[in-house]
């Protein structure tokens, strides 16, 4: 059915003589949202309320008032909120301009009139937005850790492929004989990167250290680094301004945090000078 | 902007703010809604139920009903004024239907005294009401005088005595389609008597 033919059926619907299927096919029409008829519907609603200010006004006796009041204080009732707060701010209106503009609106702008949402909607809506920022912030910050890996993944390689860059193997000193670690070093850059493999777990509150060690014997903390299930683990380390010609690198497992000074075994050590 | 249109704008406003102070539990603000319009919602009341005992508790239940539940109104479907004469009509309507199985006869019969005894003269001339109701009642009573009699029945059948449109057939003795075109007809006729007044601001 086109809308042109509700019109009649409208028009029942407004006074309030609209009934059977023919009602029924109506409000499940204007359930659909038609923005027209929505609009036709308010106007006619108002149309018609007009007959009852066309009446002359009867003033209701004045104990009916008493009543009503003495009624409605023996109610407590909570604070409602008025739909009329929940959404924009009303536009200033007539009492009967308004339904006719919303009418008008309702069909020049296509439903906008009729599309305010409801305080449900709206609650459902932020409920989604927060969901959704709350995703946002997880996606986000796995892409800043992804971002991190990547730089320092170019980094590395760009170090590792660097003329400049010695590698050093290290070698099991026999508590882990199947123990093995590689050092890239750039002396210009003052970088060490170290790839272990094949280590056992430090054990609970302990953890493995590299050593810079130097020629005249002074032993430099060069950081702290954990293995995985599979035994390797990674550490990038600088090589302090102030260090002198480095001898000899080493690791040894220390207590969590590490140590100012080796305190625990040597897994794995390797002679700079014997290795280049 | 008339200082007419703009106190009557003012009034529709004021009657907003009306609802949302009930709706937020100021039982002050029930009875100014109530002194406003109480007068109005009445005179419709004993239209529709004829019985002034009934029409006093009809318009009490409403206000009460709007006490209770002041959050129903949605100022976007609609003026303050147009939500309390549709439910104030809707639940007079019910408790006339209602009054009505009990009787024998659903309607009194067409020579029953119409619009013109209850809303006065359909000579729209003759009512110089300075006030907005005023103008309202008289563009809406030239509205209906301009109607044929069976037309203006139809409407104030379907409005006033809650008949459905099979029943105003019936009451009438026309076809369905006959009496859906009337209603709709007096729908226009009431619109287009009307819009002089809302162009020109000048609303209750």
């Amino acid at each position: 059915m086109k809308c042109e033919e509700r019109q009649d059926a409208i028009a029942l619907l407004a006074c309030g003589a609209l009934e059977g299927v023919e009602r029924e096919e109506l409000l499940r029409h204007l359930d659909r949202g038609c923005p027209r008829c929505a609009g036709v519907r308010a106007e006619s609603e108002a149309t018609f309320a007009h007959l009852a200010l066309a009446l002359e006004p009867v003033a209701p006796p004045a104990h009916l008032r008493d009543a009503l009041l003495e009624r409605v204080q023996r109610v407590p009732r909570p604070a409602l909120v008025p739909r009329a707060a929940r959404s924009e701010p009303a536009a200033p209106r007539s009492a009967w301009a308004r339904p006719l503009v919303a009418a008008a609106l309702a069909a020049v702008l296509t439903g906008v009139a009729l599309f305010v949402p409801t305080r449900r909607t709206v609650r459902a809506l932020e409920a989604q937005i927060a969901g959704r920022d709350e995703s946002l912030a997880r996606l986000d910050a796995r892409l800043r850790t992804l971002e991190q890996q990547q730089r320092e993944a170019v980094e590395t390689a760009s170090f590792l492929g660097a003329a400049t860059t010695a590698i050093y193997r290290l070698g099991p000193t026999g508590t882990q004989p199947g123990a093995e670690a590689r050092v890239f070093m750039d002396p210009r850059l003052r970088r060490a990167q170290l790839v272990a493999s094949n280590l056992a777990s430090p054990g609970p509150g302990r953890t493995y250290e590299l050593w810079f060690i130097e020629a005249g014997g002074r032993k430099i903390p060069a950081g702290t680094f954990d293995v995985d299930a599979s035994g390797a683990g990674t550490l990038s380390a600088q090589i302090p301004a102030d260090a002198a010609e480095i001898a000899v690198l080493a690791i040894t497992d220390e207590p969590a945090g590490g140590s100012t000074e080796p305190t625990g075994q040597v897994h794995l050590a390797g002679n700079i000078q014997a290795s280049s | 902007m008339t200082s007419k249109s703009a106190s009557a704008a003012g009034a529709a406003g004021e009657d907003v703010e009306l609802l949302a102070a009930i709706a937020a539990g100021d039982a002050g603000a029930l009875s100014a809604l109530y002194d406003r319009h109480a007068p109005a919602l009445f005179a419709l009341t004993l239209r529709i139920l004829r019985d002034r005992p009934a029409a006093e508790e009809v318009v009490s239940d409403v206000f009460f009903e709007l006490w209770r539940r002041a959050d129903r109104y949605d100022s976007a479907r609609g003026s303050a004024t147009a939500y309390l004469i549709g439910l104030t009509r809707s639940r007079a309507i019910d408790r006339h239907r209602a009054g009505r199985s009990e009787r024998a006869h659903v309607v009194a019969s067409t020579s029953e005294p119409s619009s013109e005894a209850l809303i006065g003269s359909t000579d729209p001339g003759a009512t110089h009401d300075a006030t907005l109701r005023g103008q309202v009642a008289a563009a809406v009573r030239g509205a209906l005088g301009s109607l044929s009699p069976v037309q203006r029945r139809a409407v104030e059948l379907a409005y006033f005595d809650g008949l459905s449109h099979s029943e105003v057939a019936a009451e009438l003795g026309e076809p369905l389609g006959t009496v859906k075109s009337r209603i709709r007809e007096g729908l226009m006729r009431l619109r287009d008597a009307l819009l002089p007044i809302h162009e020109s601001g000048a609303l209750p």
